[in-house]
């Protein structure tokens, strides 16, 4: 009787742990923030159901990435009336790269808290509006007092500066 | 071939247009080309992606700011006695500081060590022999072994003040203050927070009541069993539970996480619920909310904005909905209880009296309620005269929980006692008729009296935490066992409990005697003939089973009917969590 709330319980820890990396792993594959919430919500229905049957913790983000990985292939094939973005061959691809990836994740979120720290205090601003507080670029350009097009070109140049200087970090830590 | 920076260039406008939703066939094959041509490009798609995840929950990332001057702090009083550190906020921050404080001595030491190593090479080299010069290679070789051996532990050291800057971030990132708990009402914490400040990470109320108010502002009341984690300084996810937020304008934007849903807050008070990690139910009573569920089983993805008054259903098999609050307008507690007043306790005890009341069961109905056992009519004040008895059986549609309600034939016989067709021969009896609701009951006020309470032995019941089920002969009433699990889900019921009796202080008429029965799925489980002022107060205790779906409560009159005020004292479901 009490057996699958203990299950439920252990499943909610493990999947609260790694739900960042299963949605970035899923991203990856789709470059849609709302597929990819669907997709993992699919996923989760499908780990909650199988998970009475899993018993190694340790083997678990493998296990949700695996699962994860066939519920994407499920949702571009349902995908009919539109052309998944990548290629089969691409998409197999670019999912070998996540998973290995994702490995890091942990990793790179420390690296990229110290990036953003060494970001210019406007940039920070622009940041924290774009991402915290989840504004439209057209708010952010309102917001900042510039065009939509100037701070599209800020964002990226941000992104370029936060993903150089993640990788810098990456690469120093592996030297360690 | 590695790509060139044009081709990054290229690949960050496709990747916008896909964001915008504006991207060409032209454009989505170029994208598959580049990222077929360059495999470095697939990586730094994959890695830009990665990072633009971690972006989006920017709001924790931000924290780090605090937590970088907290260790700028700590490495520099490093060198710094009197500089003061934050260690009443975190206690681990002294022993970080005495190992890197023993790790550095060390260092030191080891410095010393080499120099005078080198003084003594000096002193050598000054008076050179021939077994002086044999010294002086062999001194030679320790200089270059020692400063190997320096610079390894120079990089040691520095490793180390590394591990314990990456310790304290850690430390700090996880046990950073999201919400304060306000107050709690019988609570019981399956691991009870140290004070009031709370961290990230998950938390189960295994009884009662809580309120905490996050550092945004929206204040919540936790009501158990629930399980859930605060996860930033506006943002919670629930596994299972009943939670209400209300939401102040600076907190807009609170957003509640769900197994399978987000209910998002634009300003106002709501409650939720979440079953077992599968179904939702979103009951707004200001403002609005915005529920989103993904796709699930052939259904499209859903959002649901829920106004006023409404309630949202959101089923694990991606089913939405949305209606009025209709026959639950009081099943989220809204403010915490009085403790003085408070009969039931989440996971501990359900009050039946409550629910005649119109609440939860858990204080959220009203004293002075009644159900009219004729109609099946809730009414918002109870009345005293003699009606007839009406239909054999009625439902009550204005309470979730009640099945239904009747008056036993005066003349005895078959009579029906649940929706479900249960029938229970009842005896005759005398009188015929019905005297007063079925009524979550307080002071009676008879008309040609003073008001009187209700009473049994010394006890008082109908005020405080001692409530009183009303059920003035003759009457029954019906509750469904199955509508209160489901809606109460992570509890079991274990009994049916109460004291009852007849009232000795609302009226001296003779010696009157009311006969009580308790009836599981049609099955007698209790019958006692009670007569005014019997003691010890007969108390009934009825071991309920998970397949039981209806309890029925009856009073009939017995052969003496002149004032039986009967009534259940403290008629609760005692309830059980069903632990992990």
């Amino acid at each position: 009787m009490t057996e699958p709330i203990d299950k439920n319980s252990d499943f909610m820890r493990l999947y609260m742990t790694h739900e960042s990396k299963i949605r970035g792993y899923i991203l990856c594959m789709v470059n849609n923030w709302t597929d990819a919430d669907d997709i993992l919500q699919e996923a989760v229905i499908v780990m909650m159901k199988k998970f009475q049957g899993f018993d190694s913790k340790e083997r678990f983000l493998k296990w949700a990435l695996r699962v994860a990985h066939f519920e994407v292939l499920n949702h571009v094939s349902n995908k009919r009336n539109r052309l998944p973005l990548f290629s089969p061959d691409v998409l197999e691809a670019i999912q070998e790269r996540a998973a290995c990836e994702i490995q890091r994740q942990d990793v790179r979120r420390e690296a990229l808290q110290h990036c953003i720290l060494k970001l210019r205090d406007r940039d920070q601003e622009i940041l924290r509006l774009r991402y915290e507080v989840e504004a439209t670029t057209q708010a952010v350009a309102q917001t900042v007092g510039r065009s939509a097009d100037a701070v599209y070109k800020v964002l990226n140049r941000i992104h370029h500066q936060l993903f150089t200087c993640i990788r810098r970090t990456l690469a120093q830590e592996s030297r360690l | 071939m590695n790509p060139r920076k044009e081709a990054y260039q290229e690949l960050l406008s496709l990747l916008g247009a896909v964001r915008d939703g504006h991207l060409t066939v032209n454009q989505q094959t170029r994208i598959n080309d580049l990222l077929t041509q360059y495999p470095k490009l697939q990586q730094y798609y994959v890695e830009l992606t990665l990072v633009n995840v971690e972006l989006r929950n920017y709001q924790n990332l931000s924290k780090k700011v605090h937590v970088d001057l907290l260790t700028e702090q700590i490495i520099g009083s490093a060198d710094d006695d009197t500089a003061p550190l934050p260690e009443a906020d975190y206690p681990r921050t002294a022993e970080i500081r005495d190992k890197a404080e023993r790790r550095l001595a060390a260092f030191l030491d080891e410095q010393e060590t080499l120099r005078q190593q080198q003084a003594l090479l000096e002193r050598r080299e000054n008076t050179p022999s021939l077994g002086e010069s044999l010294s002086l290679v062999a001194d030679h070789f320790t200089v270059v072994l020692t400063r190997a051996v320096r610079i390894t532990k120079r990089l040691a050291v520095a490793a180390v003040i590394m591990m314990v800057c990456f310790a304290v971030t850690r430390y700090v990132l996880n046990h950073r203050v999201v919400a304060t708990l306000d107050e709690e009402i019988h609570a019981q914490w399956a691991q009870s927070p140290q004070d009031a400040n709370l961290h990230p990470g998950l938390m189960t109320l295994e009884a009662g009541f809580a309120k905490i108010t996050f550092k945004q502002g929206a204040q919540i009341l936790l009501q158990a069993p629930c399980t859930f984690d605060l996860r930033s300084q506006n943002r919670m996810l629930l596994n299972q539970g009943m939670v209400t937020a209300q939401v102040p304008p600076q907190a807009h934007g609170f957003s509640v996480q769900t197994p399978l849903s987000k209910v998002t807050d634009f300003g106002t008070e709501f409650g939720l619920q979440v079953k077992d990690l599968q179904d939702s139910e979103v009951h707004v009573f200001e403002g609005r909310v915005q529920c989103r569920t993904g796709k699930r089983q052939g259904r499209p993805a859903a959002t649901l904005d829920i106004t006023k008054n409404k309630a949202g259903v959101l089923t694990a098999s991606g089913s939405s909905t949305v209606r009025p609050l209709g026959t639950r307008p009081n099943m989220f507690v809204r403010e915490l209880p009085d403790v003085n007043s408070q009969f039931g306790i989440p996971s501990k005890r359900l009050d039946l009296t409550d629910i005649v009341g119109g609440g939860n069961g858990f204080g959220t109905g009203h004293r002075l309620h009644c159900i009219d056992p004729a109609t099946g009519e809730t009414r918002s004040q109870y009345s005293y005269g003699k009606r007839p008895r009406g239909k054999n059986y009625t439902l009550v549609p204005g309470l979730s929980l009640v099945d239904g309600v009747f008056v036993p034939p005066a003349s005895g016989g078959f009579a029906p006692i649940s929706s479900s067709g249960y029938h229970f021969e009842f005896p005759s009896t005398s009188g015929g008729g019905w005297w007063t609701e079925v009524a979550h009951a307080t002071v009676l006020n008879l008309g040609d009296t003073q008001p009187v309470s209700l009473k049994l032995g010394e006890q008082v019941y109908g005020q405080g935490n001692h409530p009183a089920l009303l059920m003035h002969a003759n009457v029954g009433i019906t509750f469904d066992l199955d509508a209160i699990r489901q809606t109460f889900s992570g509890t079991r019921i274990r009994s049916f409990t109460s004291y009852c009796g007849i009232s000795n202080r609302v009226r001296e008429t003779g010696n009157p005697v009311s006969e009580f029965y308790v009836l599981v799925d049609g099955q007698l489980e209790y019958r006692q003939e009670i007569a005014m002022r019997t003691l010890p107060i007969p108390r009934v205790q009825v071991r309920l089973n998970p397949d039981n779906r209806f309890l029925t409560l009856v009073c009939l009159a017995g052969k003496e009917n002149n004032g039986d005020w009967s009534f259940f004292g403290e008629p609760a479901l005692e309830l059980e969590r069903v632990v992990e």
